[in-house]
């Protein structure tokens, strides 16, 4: 409870001291710094060649032990110039299906002559772990996952970046915001052409017919398929059975429909998107209809992605 | 972060760890037991072979803790023969040893550093030659750039290299600054002294257990004098004064011990006028964990500083309150002609008539009674022991074998060979039978002259000599030795001793007499010392109050806080010079620079950055945040320099005045209006 | 040149093709920057209208060549025939002898016949039976080709893709626009027209377009980005960044202007790059494409 709402202060914080952008350059407003636990060691350690170095009266301890409490000194600002070097874009997100992994990609350049060094550890805002990218290794570009478990459209958290360059006495870190959608397509859920008669478009009774005209291409068999597309001429070759597929770019009347009310949305919306991407995949074209809001029929990826778009946003805003 | 593996193979940060605390361990060979460094060497061997090899087979966990308990007997088993210094030393590095064998972790890693860290402090408790600080500053650099190495693995070595160094040099001026103005404290508390740290001379003396005098050629001390060196004659060095006699041995007495110890608790005051004429010297003490203090007769300290550390003893020496454990030094006057009365309580006498018991040394006690009838003068009577020695053929040598049963008898009678204990114990002891009030002083004779004012003595100028009261009133020198050695006394030893040492070691110091190019070397070699130690290691309180006053003149709270300030303003202005960018090398086009400073601001105003758009889409991008003066002025100015940038016949001069001025005309807008943007909305797509 | 010379034309173009205004301009660039153009498209999107109207406006000879498996090199070249009357052998050109020609899925053919196109394309010249016979001036090819993943296709090479100047894709209508096309299907304005010669004239003068250091700057800076960041199937070679300036300096034509902007370099960018840089490398799952990240990543205004 506590550590929530701690959580939420520090985020509303945040949100005013480093507001989101696509792009970020690291700068004293953004980044932070704070000794590590051996660092903190490293200080009583400090402290203990002191009291030896006084104790024993030896110069030349006292010396060391200024020497090292001048190096934290040096290493402090070594370790911000080396991480405010950093210039951090994001390319943004993969679209996936719920349940798959996304991979938020990002850009990592460096706006000074000097490249930053040393290693860089990126996790997502809360987490524990998080990838580590060596800034040394010509990695400009990287990958991070999360795992996605609903449809919809989410902001993207925070990304917390830090580095321990130069001695790993003290963390140099920064949690940005790129204000970065996140688009998760609904879960596919595989269901058979024949389903789509009854199920998705009930009221017209259109058929998910194939064109009949233009030759298209071969598939293979499927149980069903009528006789007379089969491609005798490539199996009396002795090729596995396949068939001829048609054609019809000008047949529009396929329409999805889903329910928004329905008892089974999740189930429909599923097996909808199943659909929209079966059909994208065969060239066919269709209409999606959402309640009140219709898709016109087409074909081609950008449609099928409006339709997803549309089908992972249902029920999610107005 | 902490938790995690590091690599075996290949792992350059491990390797350079392993190097250091291998080198590391050389240095400390002093309190380390062989078994130990071989420990080391075995882990970093190892180390070595995995880093070129891989983890071929897991060292399993079973044995290293075998190991450890095996090392933990081992280490308590010698323990009684070091002192806590030494053990915590032993069983640091033992424990640096294990986990290097098993180091798999970050966190590992980062503490066998920790570790390796404070090691280096613990070398320098016990070596601080100059030498030995170049070392450990190799090492220190060396773990330094081991920690970078792994957060920095796939870095170029010579980057790394180049950094490391960086970071040493930036951090040296503020570390020296630091050391030059942080108050320098008196000891919090008494540190355990290691044993065999000790050395030098004894508290005890048993001449005729010596059979053969093995001479170091380590220095034992510095002394600069503020005027004249002393002659060769007045090098006497005191250090203690053996008054308790056994018959065998000569060791400083209970009394004497107990005196020292009660005057550890009593305020010192420095005399306020010094009577006669007092010469000031400075001493460098090397360590040597005992508390005797080296002096001229008779000395006392010259300061405040001093006057803290040192005790001046009843039977004229000096003593330390703590033991030298580090290089110090001490601020000393003496005067050569001041006298040195017996206590009035006659516990001098009482002290230094005190025979044996035993009937041991029946010859000399005859001798010393005939001598007795014969003069009736105390004078004439020291003077015949004197001259007895002289006259009878006695001989000087360091080889005079053991004479375990009556060692003075032995020694007069038949050997009539021996060195400064033999002769000063032999008299000590005649003159104690004959009633007179006699004791032996335990110190140093001679020195080296290393410059024009600077004295430098070693081990082998060790030397005791024979104190007596003839008149019952004041201690009087009488040096038997001399009577026999002369060109002891006046060339110091080296010299006088030419013919015995030709089974020294080759590059010894006794050696470089014989080569004009060693001796060059040495002295040169002394020379950097004796400056390291004089101004570096001497470094103390009383020097750095002498600075603070020569800077800031009379101190003043205001000055102090000033000058804190002061200190405090450099450091930030070096931390300045070495971080701020330096801006000539960022901006070589003006052009861009006024459009980037102006797209900044922009940016900072309306909340839109520009993000790789073209000066155009910039503009247009802007156009809903801006009023429409503002854009027109930004318009023209976007205009101006496209024009400039693209246009062919762009780049006249005219052009850049125009894009200055709007600039500046601009800059000025969106200063004054400030507060009339409308900053862009949260969600832009 | 007045600026209303080149509304007018793409107006013209814009009654045959509706609603592409920006697709038109990209086909005139590249015609202007005598490139060769690839439509990379489904059946019946108005790739061939397109050609047809290209040719009509700047009276090209025109002719087509639709692309099967079993189209011969000799088919589209012409070949050497042996003349009974006056009994030597006579070369009989083929219909690649034309100013503007329409290759029609040219991916359905042989690599064998696409090579020769290409060839064709690049020398400007085609040779057979040791005879080297010079192709009209100008020399324009508008290829059409099926996406990819069909079957029955041999895609082309990326090394022949390279010889295309830009890759543009006109996909469907939108709805007014097919509207439109549907309501007066018939009316199509013929009075805009131009002589071959204002064509030549204006390649000519396409040329002398100014490019300043800064402008060739933002072009290193893109195909170095290419060359350098990983994750890009392809870098964009010298041909490339070639292509990329020309047709930056044609855009920067046609709007009427003599000096290019970076703004000219990022409007053909997609058009030229894209395909070079994708080649044949399919990733369905790919959103963004690769040319649109390398425009982010790269700032036009760095000197």
């Amino acid at each position: 409870m506590f550590g929530r709402l701690r959580n939420r202060l520090l985020l509303r914080w945040l949100a005013a001291r480093i507001p989101g952008h696509r792009r970020h350059t690291l700068n004293m407003q953004s980044v932070f710094i704070m000794p590590t636990r051996f660092g903190v060691y490293f200080f009583v350690l400090c402290a203990a060649l002191f009291i030896l170095g006084t104790n024993y009266q030896n110069n030349l301890l006292l010396l060391l032990c200024y020497f090292f409490l001048s190096v934290s000194l040096v290493t402090i600002f070594t370790s911000y110039q080396n991480f405010a070097r950093l210039q951090i874009q994001a390319r943004g997100v993969n679209t996936v299906y719920a349940g798959d992994e996304a991979s938020f990609q990002i850009q990592l350049s460096s706006h000074s002559h000097q490249p930053p060094a040393g290693q860089l550890t990126i996790r997502w805002w809360g987490h524990k772990t998080g990838i580590v990218v060596d800034l040394d290794d010509s990695t400009e570009e990287v990958h991070l996952p999360r795992a996605t478990f609903r449809r919809g459209v989410f902001a993207l958290p925070r990304v917390t970046f830090s580095s321990l360059y130069p001695l790993g006495l003290f963390r140099c870190w920064t949690h940005l915001d790129f204000a970065q959608p996140m688009m998760v397509f609904p879960r596919l859920e595989p269901v058979g052409d024949h389903h789509v008669n009854f199920q998705q478009s009930v009221g017209k009774g259109t058929t998910l017919t194939s064109g009949q005209e233009d030759f298209d291409s071969l598939r293979a068999y499927r149980q069903g398929d009528p006789i007379a597309r089969i491609a005798w001429k490539s199996l009396a070759k002795g090729a596995a059975p396949a068939v001829k597929t048609f054609s019809e770019p000008a047949n529009f009347n396929t329409r999805l429909q889903v329910n928004p009310v329905s008892q089974t949305l999740e189930k429909d919306i599923s097996q909808t998107a199943y659909l929209v991407v079966e059909l994208t995949r065969r060239q066919q074209p269709f209409a999606l209809q959402i309640g009140p809001h219709t898709y016109a029929a087409a074909t081609g990826r950008a449609h099928r992605d409006k339709c997803l778009r549309a089908l992972s946003t249902i029920g999610t805003q107005v | 972060m902490k938790g995690t593996g590091l690599p075996v193979k290949g792992h350059r940060a491990t390797l350079i760890l392993s190097i250091a605390m291998l080198v590391l361990t050389v240095v400390l060979n002093q309190p380390l037991m062989g078994w130990v460094m071989l420990m080391m060497t075995c882990a970093a061997v190892i180390r070595f072979y995995l880093f070129r090899a891989g983890q071929t087979q897991k060292l399993s966990q079973r044995l290293v803790n075998l190991l450890a308990v095996l090392a933990c007997i081992a280490l308590a088993w010698f323990s009684g023969q070091q002192g806590l210094l030494e053990i915590m030393v032993n069983l640091l590095v033992t424990g640096c040893a294990l986990k290097l064998l098993v180091l798999r972790r970050t966190k590992d890693f980062l503490q066998l550093t920790a570790c390796a860290f404070f090691l280096t402090g613990c070398a320098l408790i016990f070596e601080q030659a100059l030498s030995t600080a170049i070392v450990l500053s190799i090492i220190v650099l060396l773990l330094l750039l081991g920690l970078q190495q792994l957060y920095a693995p796939q870095l170029a070595f010579k980057k790394h290299l180049s950094a490391n160094v960086k970071l040493g040099l930036q951090a040296l001026p503020i570390a020296s600054l630091l050391f030059l103005i942080m108050p320098q404290l008196p000891p919090l508390w008494g540190m355990p002294a290691g044993k065999s740290t000790q050395t030098g001379l004894s508290e005890s003396m048993t001449p005729g257990d010596i059979a053969a005098l093995t001479q170091s050629t380590d220095r034992v001390f510095t002394a600069t004098f503020s005027q004249a060196l002393p002659p060769p004659q007045q090098r006497y060095w005191r250090a203690m004064v053996l008054e308790s006699f056994n018959g065998n041995t000569w060791t400083v007495s209970e009394y004497r011990k107990q005196q020292q110890l009660l005057s550890q608790f009593t305020t010192r005051t420095l005399e306020a006028e010094p009577q006669g004429n007092w010469a000031e010297y400075q001493l460098i003490i090397e360590p040597n964990a005992s508390k005797w203090l080296y002096a001229l007769d008779v000395s006392r300290p010259a300061d405040r500083a001093s006057l803290t550390k040192v005790i001046s003893n009843q039977d004229y020496s000096l003593s330390t309150v703590q033991p030298v454990m580090s290089k110090q030094l001490f601020d000393m006057q003496y005067n050569a002609d001041a006298k040195k009365p017996l206590a009035a309580n006659g516990i001098d006498t009482q002290l230094n008539l005190q025979l044996p018991v035993s009937g041991k040394n029946p010859r000399a006690k005859d001798w010393a009674q005939q001598l007795r009838h014969r003069y009736s003068d105390n004078n004439a009577l020291v003077d015949a022991i004197m001259r007895y020695f002289a006259d009878q053929n006695f001989s000087y040598t360091l080889t005079p074998g053991a004479m375990p049963e009556h060692p003075v008898d032995t020694f007069l009678f038949e050997r009539q060979a021996g060195f400064c204990a033999h002769y000063a114990s032999a008299m000590t002891y005649v003159l104690r039978e004959t009633g007179i009030p006699a004791r032996i002083v335990s110190g140093y004779q001679g020195g080296e002259a290393i410059t024009q004012n600077a004295l430098s003595v070693y081990q082998y100028d060790a030397h005791a000599w024979v104190e007596a009261a003839p008149d019952g009133k004041t201690w009087e020198r009488f040096d038997p030795t001399a009577m026999v050695a002369m060109s002891r006394l006046q060339y110091g030893f080296q010299q006088s001793m030419a013919d015995q040492h030709a089974d020294m070691p080759l590059f010894s110091r006794a050696r470089a007499r014989d080569s004009a190019l060693l001796g060059g070397l040495f002295a040169m070699i002394d020379t950097v010392n004796y400056q390291w130690s004089r101004w570096v290691l001497g470094f103390d309180n009383e020097r750095q109050q002498d600075m603070l006053t020569d800077i800031l003149g009379e101190k003043t709270t205001t000055k102090l806080a000033l000058f804190g300030l002061a200190v405090m303003l450099f450091i930030t202005g070096l931390l300045a010079l070495y971080f701020i960018p330096k801006p000539a090398a960022r901006y070589t086009d003006e052009i861009q620079r006024l459009y980037d400073s102006l797209s900044a601001r922009l940016h900072k105003l309306t909340g839109v950055e520009r993000a790789n758009l073209s000066a155009r889409q910039y503009l247009h991008l802007l156009a809903p945040h801006l009023d429409a003066q503002t854009f027109s002025l930004f318009e023209q100015f976007t205009q101006q320099y496209e024009k400039i940038r693209y246009v062919p016949s762009g780049q006249q001069r005219n052009h850049y005045a125009r894009l200055r001025s709007q600039h500046r005309i601009l800059m000025k807008q969106l200063k004054k209006g400030m507060g009339g943007f409308r900053p862009s909305p949260l969600t832009e797509e | 040149m007045i600026r209303s010379d080149f509304d007018a034309l793409i107006g013209a173009l814009g009654k045959h093709i509706l609603g592409k205004p920006q697709q038109i301009k990209l086909a005139l660039t590249c015609m202007l920057a005598q490139g060769h153009l690839l439509i990379e498209d489904l059946p019946g999107m108005g790739k061939t209208t397109l050609s047809h109207a290209l040719a009509r406006l700047f009276n090209l000879d025109y002719s087509r060549i639709q692309f099967t498996s079993d189209l011969l090199p000799s088919d589209m070249l012409g070949a050497t025939i042996f003349n009974a009357q006056t009994q030597d052998f006579v070369f009989r050109p083929g219909p690649v002898f034309n100013q503007l020609i329409l290759a029609d899925e040219i991916n359905r053919a042989s690599p064998k016949t696409q090579s020769a196109l290409l060839e064709s394309m690049e020398e400007q010249q085609v040779s057979i039976d040791g005879t080297t016979y010079p192709l009209p001036t100008p020399f324009f090819v508008i290829g059409t080709q099926n996406p990819t993943f069909q079957s029955g296709t041999y895609p082309l090479p990326e090394s022949q893709l390279d010889r295309f100047l830009m890759k543009i894709s006109l996909g469907y209508p939108d709805w007014e626009a097919e509207k439109a096309m549907l309501s007066d299907a018939g009316i199509k304005d013929d009075t805009v027209s131009y002589s071959v010669e204002q064509l030549c004239d204006w390649q000519q003068r396409v040329k002398k377009v100014h490019a300043s250091d800064a402008v060739i700057n933002y072009i290193l800076r893109l195909v170095t980005m290419s060359r350098t960041t990983p994750g890009f199937p392809h870098a964009l070679s010298p041909r490339a960044s070639k292509a990329l300036l020309q047709a930056a300096r044609a855009w920067a034509f046609i709007h009427n202007r003599d000096h290019v902007l970076p703004d000219d370099i990022q409007a053909v960018f997609v058009a030229v790059s894209e395909h070079r840089l994708r080649a044949s490398y399919q990733d369905t799952d790919e959103d963004t494409s690769f040319s649109q990240r390398l425009l982010e990543s790269v700032d036009p205004l760095a000197a």
